[in-house]
């Protein structure tokens, strides 16, 4: 397939030779922990610290001023609270979803809801109720993949509606993430960091195929198409590619 | 018997050491204390050591302590300054989830337990408890432990936690965290091997059996610990 050849051609180029493809997974994983971590234990607290110093200043002005500077430091505080939750639901969403022990639709319906709550950003999950039960490590790729694609969605596509789909059929199912956002720009290839080669790597481990392209009408649709088990008594029938 | 606080600054106020690793929250935290008459912070500090050497110096009535400071534990302070100083109080400001760790807190010493969230809301009426020989914790807390009191069981998820030590849950937390083994080595100051044996004993006492489990497992539960 041309886009493994092509995985592994930019997997050589960004990757000391010394890291195996799992290992690359693993380093952007826990990128994404520490990251978690630093907004968590930094942002947060310098945050809580400038809270803690705003209260004081509006009792201070309660005291010694008057109800109206003391009002505006007390609005001032509630801002910044509202500041906290935001950085600290971020620093939670920068937390990979669990997946362990759930399903593939339970652990993207989670990630939707997830997305939906800590950026304001509508993301819903559509699923045709078909998909059978798959291999944790499968699982895990494919949220991974969602979880990224939702991530740039709303980094770089500043989208407002998300929209996570599965469809299966007999042999091969389309995991796709389409976002009304700005869209790709034109050298979006040469700006890969490592979320567009990770999710291509995910893809290639579980069998699939991805593809990176503009939505028709606006935005982006991230697609990945992966083969299914096949179900005891059945073998293969349809096994052409959607698309 | 522990002795009663004492007037250390001659004028009946009460005396407050701060022990957080960040200094803007250290700062903040000294505005807030002491916009309440009768309140001194007279030392804040951001390591155990300097913790120690603070309270020797000033023997302060209160000391508020951080559960993750950057080099140490909180809760071996809190373990620490109870055995080492009985009449000195401790209450913990943390913002993680009190249900992931207020109990072990209590248990290490503390008498009390403030998320930063509620810092504002909470924390001056939390130091006037615990000054006042009471043990301040939120409704919530009361609330389960009362159950679990009464139902001999809990059915959250953190209480399949309790199975591990204080020091294996700061391991756990850290691998959660995203810090390699050296990283987790070089922080405690332990061995690779020790680490690696402290995984070992999270693995088996949680059933987890690969070290990718292991991760996810971790990172869930720092997630649900900053839940707060
Ligand atoms: N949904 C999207 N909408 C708009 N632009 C996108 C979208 N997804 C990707 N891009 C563009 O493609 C580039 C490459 O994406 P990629 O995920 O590889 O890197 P990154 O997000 O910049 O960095 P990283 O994922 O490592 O943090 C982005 O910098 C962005 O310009
Ligand atoms: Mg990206």
């Amino acid at each position: 397939m041309m886009l493994t050849g092509r995985t592994k051609a930019i997997a050589s180029e960004f990757a000391p030779p010394a890291h195996s493809e799992p290992d690359v997974i693993e380093i952007a994983d826990r990128e994404r922990r520490r990251l978690g971590r630093e907004l968590h234990d930094g942002l947060c607290q310098s945050l809580a610290g400038i809270a803690a110093l705003t209260a004081a200043l509006s009792r201070d002005l309660a005291a010694n001023v008057g109800p109206g500077p003391a009002a505006s430091a007390s609005e001032i505080l509630r801002l910044l609270n509202e500041a906290i939750s935001e950085a600290r639901d971020l620093a939670r969403g920068l937390t990979p979803v669990a997946v362990r022990g759930r399903s593939l639709v339970d652990a993207l319906g989670a990630l939707a809801r997830n997305v939906s709550r800590a950026h304001g950003t509508h993301c819903v999950l559509i699923d045709d109720g078909r998909c059978p039960s798959l291999r944790g490590e499968t699982t895990t790729h494919l949220v991974r993949i969602a979880q990224e694609a939702v991530r740039n969605a709303i980094s770089h596509g500043k989208a407002d509606e998300i929209e996570i789909r599965l469809d299966c059929r007999c042999s091969m199912a389309v995991l796709s993430i389409c976002d009304r956002g700005v869209g790709l720009p034109e050298d979006f290839r040469d700006r890969a960091g490592l979320g567009l080669h990770t999710m291509e790597y995910r893809a290639d481990a579980i069998g699939g195929a991805l593809k990176v392209a503009p939505h028709p009408v606006r935005g982006v649709v991230v697609t990945c198409a992966f083969p299914l088990p096949a179900p005891a008594g059945h073998r293969g029938a349809d096994a052409q590619m959607p698309n | 018997m522990p002795k009663c606080p004492t007037d250390a600054t001659g004028d009946g106020r009460k005396t407050l050491l701060i022990v957080d690793d960040h200094p803007v929250l250290r700062r903040g935290l000294t505005a807030l204390i002491e916009s309440e008459p009768g309140l001194v912070v007279n030392g804040s500090v951001g390591s155990r050591t300097a913790a120690f050497a603070a309270i020797e110096a000033s023997r302060p009535d209160l000391v508020i302590v951080d559960l993750m400071l950057d080099r140490d534990d909180g809760l071996d302070l809190i373990k620490e300054i109870k055995t080492r100083h009985p009449g000195t109080r401790s209450l913990v400001l943390s913002f993680y989830d009190e249900a992931a760790y207020a109990e072990r807190a209590l248990a290490a010493g503390a008498l009390g337990y403030v998320t930063k969230q509620q810092m504002e809301t909470t924390l001056l009426t939390a130091i006037r408890r615990v000054l006042s020989g009471e043990i301040y914790m939120s409704e919530a807390l009361q609330r389960r432990l009362a159950e679990r009191y009464v139902s001999g069981h809990t059915l959250e998820a953190t209480s399949t936690m309790r199975a591990l030590s204080d020091r294996e849950l700061q391991v756990f937390q850290l691998v959660g965290e995203g810090r390699t083994t050296r990283q987790i080595a070089a922080m405690l100051g332990r061995s690779i091997k020790t680490i690696e044996s402290h995984v070992e004993h999270i693995k088996n006492k949680l059933g987890i059996e690969s070290a990718a489990e292991l991760a996810q497992r971790a990172t869930q539960w720092v997630e649900t610990a900053r839940r707060g």
